[in-house]
């Protein structure tokens, strides 16, 4: 009982446990899924009063843009706004619109410089859809916005005639380091910067994978090289013309969704185990609390079921003594009555089994194949039983007897159907059929009741027959309390007990074959088993045992048969056979 | 006269099949408190595992790694467990062939069905990563019912062949378990086929597991129905394996009943 609670208690806390597990990742995946960008480039850090620049937009998107707006922002003072927007705002705000669709959407500015200084250019604002999707239904979904994670913004220094152009002074010293140093023409044009370095993007944690790539992929670029807006330093007076070259249009396509992918791709992964190790943590900890804590109630009330199916039990072994001598003589006039039947119920047809064994017993394929090499291997046949022939009526209670390997139970296994006789045949039913061996066919780990259920499947019953018979088998196995127990905790005695009541249920023995069944178990489970077959056969059926207690024998059977070396050697009256099997052991010793 | 129904003996067949098949499964899972779930959860932390090593090293030739992996992965684990499981069904239930009524097959068939079983536990996971990976799932998704057919019938075919020869060989343990190293580097389960040579391509095409494993792919990941070849070649091997395995079986029925 105690165990089962707490397997149920683990189940509970394992289904939600997963629940939640799986409502967590998704809501992971969820939140991370949503993503949108808009960063913003200008093809030249620095230019001349009067010069064209032209400064990209680039909206980037997790799964694709829908209907997008973007609202820029610059520098009126030193630059005037040529053409590339969708809408001119007042007080320089530029607005781009449009319908998406695309994963990546870029757009070119241009503007003019003009004053002296530097001049920004910034998003304001930016508002980005998914894309929409219409159901068969027609009815189009709710836009569903992204989390916009970066406003990109960029400037550009005008540089008055007089300036020199100082390439030496870098702005951070990582950067520095792994420069290459360009030789820029004093007019610098924008077409013609030729700028390697490393690139930095308004994503940093997407900076280092990028950067190989970008760099050997600079040259073949657009256009025009960008500037992030980002590296421009904060100081104006700081003299700066080497800058960070951002990639053209066709790098920010190629790399930056891949890296955001993977890099998406190895959080969930990490999720995930973190999950799992959050879920066998609180799983061993609940059990433990569970095993602490065994479910009294329901034991209690099984106490009570137990002793009342006790005592139904009690008296109708009460009932039954009084019965037993009726029954005795009942089933022996039956017996009488069915002998006058011609048709033997199992009839044995000069059977001969023979056994091939290999002298050399290969323990396996090596040996087997070392034997062979060496022509060891000669088999030697064996006769478990010359031409034996007998029949067994309808009620009729057979008796095998014989020496250790004579034969007994190789003949039982062939009754039953488990071998195949090499010569001669049986006449049986073997449906009806049902071989009891001593604690065979049982599953030490599972419990009783399990072993019922998977016995009692094996050698025919339905499922609707164990479910009405269940009751009736754990009674007369005398094994109320142990049902849920697992069977390698039974004793041998209780073991034969649930087999035995296993293959007598019902009616649904015909034909029992017990194989040393009888002379098992206490004085009072023995005289119950032999009630049982009586009652057995007072219904119609046929037994056939093997045993090596005589008194078992004579006390009990109708008919016995000697089998000694796979030889028939005597049928008749028990006490006759036994008789003479005894002188025969005599003999012998 | 007598209340059991005997005619219903397919009804039976089947009960005796889940009742040892539950048996397995308890059996298997007696003693960890997790039980059943580690169906679910193993898969899932395999697929972790090799994502980990191979997603970067294949990043460029296969589109969504955990996914192919998995596929690959479960189909696996059916055929060699599957396989592997009904190797001893026959020697592990000794006592039990004694008093069975049905034909012995039933022992192999449990093995098998156990596999599947756990096959469906599995998916479980399965399903779950393909939400989680976004896999847009098309009608030929269904086809992998009709791929794990093929699957079962191959390693049925397959266990009623090894379950026979353990009985005479059990060395026939080790040099399978062998064979199946082998099998498993040739079902391109978590590298891509065009890796390999053009030879070895060839002779990967005829491995009825990668058939398997590829059919599955097509159609769940890629949402194609898999080629008349695929198809071919998975309804021989089914049927050669099934007839093949058979006939094994019941040549040497009698004979494993005398040795056991």
């Amino acid at each position: 009982m105690h165990c089962s609670e707490l397997k149920k208690i683990c189940k509970y806390v394992l289904v939600t446990m997963l629940g939640v597990f799986s409502v967590l990742m998704l809501f992971t995946v969820k939140a991370k899924a949503d993503d949108a960008s808009v960063n913003i480039v200008s093809g030249t850090d620095e230019g001349n009063e009067g010069d064209d620049i032209a400064v990209g937009v680039a909206i980037w998107t997790e799964h694709g843009a829908g209907p997008y707006e973007v609202v820029l922002q610059y520098d009126t003072e030193h630059l005037e706004y040529v053409g590339g927007a969708d809408v001119i705002l007042e007080n320089g705000m530029l607005k781009f619109t449009g319908a998406g669709g695309e994963q990546e959407i870029d757009r070119v500015l241009k503007f003019r410089l003009k004053g002296e200084g530097t001049g920004s250019v910034n998003v304001a604002a930016a508002q980005i859809y998914m894309p929409v999707t219409t159901d068969e239904n027609g009815v189009t979904a709710e836009p569903v916005a992204y989390d916009i994670t970066g406003l990109g913004s960029t400037s550009v220094r005008v540089r008055t005639d007089d300036e020199e152009v100082d390439n030496n002074i870098p702005e951070n010293d990582e950067q520095a380091e792994d420069r290459e140093e360009v030789q820029e023409e004093n007019a610098v044009q924008e077409d013609e910067t030729v700028q390697e370095d490393e690139t930095v993007q308004e994503e940093p944690e997407s900076v280092e994978d990028a950067t190989d790539e970008d760099a050997a992929e600079t040259e073949d670029a657009g256009q025009y090289e960008l500037m992030t807006g980002a590296d421009y330093p904060e100081d104006p007076e700081e003299k700066i013309t080497f800058s960070e070259v951002q990639p053209t249009e066709g790098h920010v396509d190629s790399i930056k969704p891949e890296d955001r992918k993977e890099s998406f791709f190895y959080n969930t992964i990490f999720v995930i185990l973190l999950a799992v190790m959050v879920v066998i943590a609180v799983v061993q900890t609940m059990a433990l609390i569970a095993e602490r804590k065994p479910g009294k109630k329901e034991t209690q009330k099984d106490d009570e079921k137990r002793d009342i199916k006790n005592a139904e039990l009690n008296i109708l072994d009460f009932d039954y003594m009084d019965e037993t001598e009726e029954v005795r003589k009942k089933s022996e006039q039956v017996q009488w009555s069915l002998k006058g039947e011609s048709k033997p119920v199992i009839a044995v047809k000069d059977v001969t089994m023979e056994f091939h064994l290999s002298s050399g017993t290969p323990s396996g394929l090596k040996d087997y194949l070392i034997q062979m090499l060496k022509g060891q291997i000669t088999y030697r046949k064996l006769y478990a039983l010359k031409h034996i022939s007998f029949d067994v009526y309808r009620g009729e209670i057979v008796g095998i007897i014989g020496t250790n390997g004579s034969g007994k139970s190789t003949i039982l296994k062939i009754v039953s159907g488990a071998l195949k006789p090499t010569e001669g045949r049986i006449d049986v039913d073997r449906r009806k059929v049902q071989l009891l061996t001593l604690g065979t066919g049982f599953d030490m780990e599972l419990t009783g009741r399990e072993n019922v259920y998977l016995n009692g499947a094996i050698i025919g019953y339905s499922k609707s027959f164990l479910d009405a018979h269940y009751q009736e088998i754990v009674e007369f196995a005398e094994l109320q309390d142990f049902m849920e127990e697992k069977v390698k905790n039974y004793s041998s005695g209780m073991v034969s007990r649930l087999g035995f009541a296993i293959a007598t249920a019902g009616d649904a023995a015909e034909i029992l074959i017990l194989d040393e069944v009888l002379s098992v178990g206490d004085e009072f489970f023995k005289a119950k088993s032999l009630k049982r077959v009586k009652e057995l056969i007072h219904g119609g059926s046929t037994v056939l045992m093997v045993s090596h207690s005589m008194a078992t024998i004579i006390d009990n059977c109708t008919k016995c048969v000697w089998i000694e070396k796979g030889e028939l050697k005597m049928i008749g009256e028990p006490k006759e056979v036994c008789d003479a099997y005894r002188k025969y052991g005599q003999g012998v010793a | 006269m007598k209340n059991i129904d005997r005619k219903a003996s397919a009804f039976q067949y089947f009960f005796v099949i889940r009742e040892l098949t539950s048996r397995e499964i308890k059996r298997k899972y007696a003693r960890s408190s997790l039980g059943i779930l580690w169906s679910v959860l193993n898969p899932l932390l395999t697929m972790v595992v090799m994502s980990l090593i191979f997603s970067t090293m294949f990043r460029h030739s296969i589109e969504n790694f955990p996914i192919y992996y998995l596929t690959g992965q479960i189909f696996w684990t059916l055929f060699s467990t599957a396989t592997n499981s009904s190797m001893t069904a026959l020697v592990d239930n000794k006592s039990l062939l004694i008093k069975a009524k049905l034909p012995k097959q039933t022992f192999v068939l449990s093995r098998v069905y156990t596999a599947l079983v756990n096959f469906g536990y599995t998916s479980i996971a399965y399903v779950l990563m393909l939400a989680v990976f976004r896999v847009k799932l098309h009608p030929s998704a269904f086809l992998v019912l009709v791929d794990i057919l093929f699957a079962m019938a191959i390693a049925t075919g397959v266990g009623y062949a090894l379950s026979v020869e353990y009985v005479f060989f059990a060395d026939i343990k080790y040099l399978y378990g062998v064979f199946l190293t082998l099998l498993m580097y040739f079902s391109a389960i978590f590298y891509p086929v065009t890796r390999l040579s053009e030879g070895m391509q060839k002779i990967i095409a005829y491995n009825p597991v990668y058939l398997t494993i590829q059919f599955a792919r097509q159609c769940v990941m890629y949402g194609e129905v898999p080629d008349a070849q695929t198809w071919i070649r998975l309804i021989l091997w089914s049927a050669g394996s099934l007839i093949a395995g058979w006939l094994m079986f019941k040549k040497r029925e009698n004979k494993v009943m005398q040795i056991i």
